[in-house]
């Protein structure tokens, strides 16, 4: 094949090219996200590039492609840099347009649950509750360290994802996932920590209850402490796994029935 | 005490810049409640009300993000419509809470609007795409812009320009135990959140550092940065340990 396999000097137009899909990803990837197709008119935007140079003469090859392209597409937008750097890298070397969907299709599954569960669940999550803790005690620091801190990492893995894995191809998508496996290993851990750590700091439920016994009054939620510090949080948060976990309800049903729930608990005096 | 036209744009221009931020430019990082209401806090000129407000608001909705496209409360909207009304009724930070739940929930018909809307542009991208286009195709992207930033910039707009007399009402029919509940239901909320992500994580394999991070809660009472440091050394534990029995098995096996 070509140069771009190797990973030696590109050409000066898909160097070019490349670095304009990167950027689109940044601007504007999910401007048009619908229920229908989700990402998918999104993924040929930022494609159009390549497109438009390649098949500038070959108007059915290019409506051919186009309308490829327009397939249903959802993956993170931190990692679909990769993506697109392989499927630009592919449709320059003009490979034949079902295996290019095939593998478009192949890696947006992995790396949207990679990227979700290392981006959100993992770095932002962590981040932004530092920065709230700071931000809830009237610090400024607290809304203004998270801007570069989330800025730089986000910038980096978008635009260097795309044109690394165009310049470097397939050898490129392994070489990511296997530093990928390592990392979201030692990271699923670290989430489970803070979750389990948020369980009791982030949710503040106790109960005002007492109880007569005798001649002196008991608070429960002394009692409740010395079996198990945390106890309602851990039940709520329990709850809430359940209803998403075994109930498979949404999240925005979930959140209501809190609200519902919490608020008459805390008017018949429980919460 | 009402919030003026200027006030009102400008709320309005902050909101749709974050939501864009959220769905274009995707940082997800000005439309998180932290920095959503820090902006707004500034806009109000009370930025201790928008640290707190955008502060609480955060760890409300911790670990709640559209996880492969999902809808989810607009706590973004919901941050910025409760600190400017908690400014400008003067009720501050209870009434942004009150305020601002109920806004979360109902705004997020106004994201599936906007999902709904984009269909077209998807439908007509197919016949521009069938055309061999790419004219078209490149200039119609953009308008996905301006669906995202209305359905936010409209609402919220009309919520502080005429938001502050209805809530006012509001606030001297109600009586206070309906803001202690919602108070009280709110601070619940992030247990949602952490709940989604257990469900994202491998939380069954891994339940021993769920309960690690617990009970460095719970029983000694650490905060963030502690159990941050404790975690990373367990886990550095972990790591090197299973390192050196890998390499004692290779040694073996030769």
């Amino acid at each position: 094949m070509s140069d771009q396999k190797n990973g030696t000097t590109m050409s000066q137009e898909p160097a070019r090219d490349i670095k304009k899909v990167a950027w689109r990803l940044i601007l504007a990837f999910q401007c048009c996200e619908n229920f229908e197709r989700e990402q998918a008119y999104d993924f040929l935007y930022c494609i159009l590039p390549f497109l438009k140079r390649k098949y500038k003469d070959r108007s059915e090859e290019l409506k051919e492609r186009l309308t490829a392209n327009n397939n249903f597409f959802n993956c993170n937008p931190v990692f679909t840099g990769p993506v697109l750097g392989m499927t630009c890298a592919m449709e320059e070397n003009e490979v034949d347009e079902e295996t290019i969907q095939s593998v478009k299709v192949g890696l947006m599954g992995p790396l949207a649950g990679i990227g979700d569960t290392l981006v959100y669940t993992l770095y932002m999550s962590v981040l932004f509750a530092f920065g709230a803790a700071l931000a809830t005690s009237g610090s400024i620091a607290g809304p203004i360290m998270v801007i570069p801190l989330v800025l730089i990492p986000l910038f980096l893995a978008r635009y260097y994802g795309t044109i690394y894995t165009f310049k470097k191809g397939m050898e490129a998508m392994d070489q990511i996932m296997t530093i990928m496996d390592s990392i979201t290993s030692v990271a699923s851990k670290f989430g489970c920590v803070m979750a389990g750590a948020m369980a009791v700091l982030l949710v503040s439920a106790s109960t005002p209850l007492t109880m007569q016994l005798g001649k002196g009054t008991i608070k429960i939620q002394d009692r409740l402490d010395s079996i198990l510090p945390g106890l309602i949080p851990l039940l709520v948060v329990g709850i809430c796994y359940l209803l998403l976990k075994k109930a498979k309800l949404k999240p925005v049903y979930v959140l209501w029935i809190l609200l519902v729930v919490g608020m008459l608990a805390s008017v018949v005096g429980v919460l | 005490m009402g919030i003026g036209f200027g006030v009102a744009i400008a709320l309005s221009l902050w909101a749709a810049f974050c939501i864009l931020d959220l769905k274009c430019f995707k940082t997800a990082l000005f439309s998180r409640p932290l920095l959503a209401g820090f902006g707004a806090g500034i806009i109000m000129g009370n930025i201790p009300l928008g640290l707190s407000v955008g502060g609480t608001l955060e760890l409300m909705s911790m670990g709640v993000w559209n996880y492969g496209g999902a809808v989810i409360p607009d706590y973004t909207c919901a941050t910025i419509i409760g600190v400017a009304i908690g400014a400008a009724t003067g009720k501050n930070f209870s009434a942004s809470i009150a305020v601002a739940i109920p806004v979360a929930l109902l705004f997020t018909y106004f994201d599936i609007l906007a999902m709904t809307v984009n269909t077209f542009y998807q439908h007509k991208s197919d016949q521009f795409a069938k055309e061999g286009n790419i004219k078209k195709l490149e200039a119609m992207h953009p308008l996905g812009y301006l669906t995202w930033a209305l359905s936010r910039a409209i609402p919220v707009f009309l919520a502080v320009a005429f938001g502050t007399t209805v809530v006012n009402n509001i606030f001297s029919v109600c009586p206070q135990w309906v803001f202690t509940a919602i108070g009280t239901a709110g601070k619940l909320f992030p247990a949602l959140g952490i709940a989604l992500l257990l469900k994202m994580l491998p939380a069954r394999k891994y339940v021993v550092y769920l309960m690690l991070g617990y009970f460095l809660a719970a029983y000694l009472k650490f905060s963030f940065i502690p159990i941050t440091i404790v975690g990373i050394i367990v886990i550095g534990i972990v790591e090197i340990a299973k390192r050196e029995s890998a390499a004692a098995n290779a040694k073996k096996a030769n």
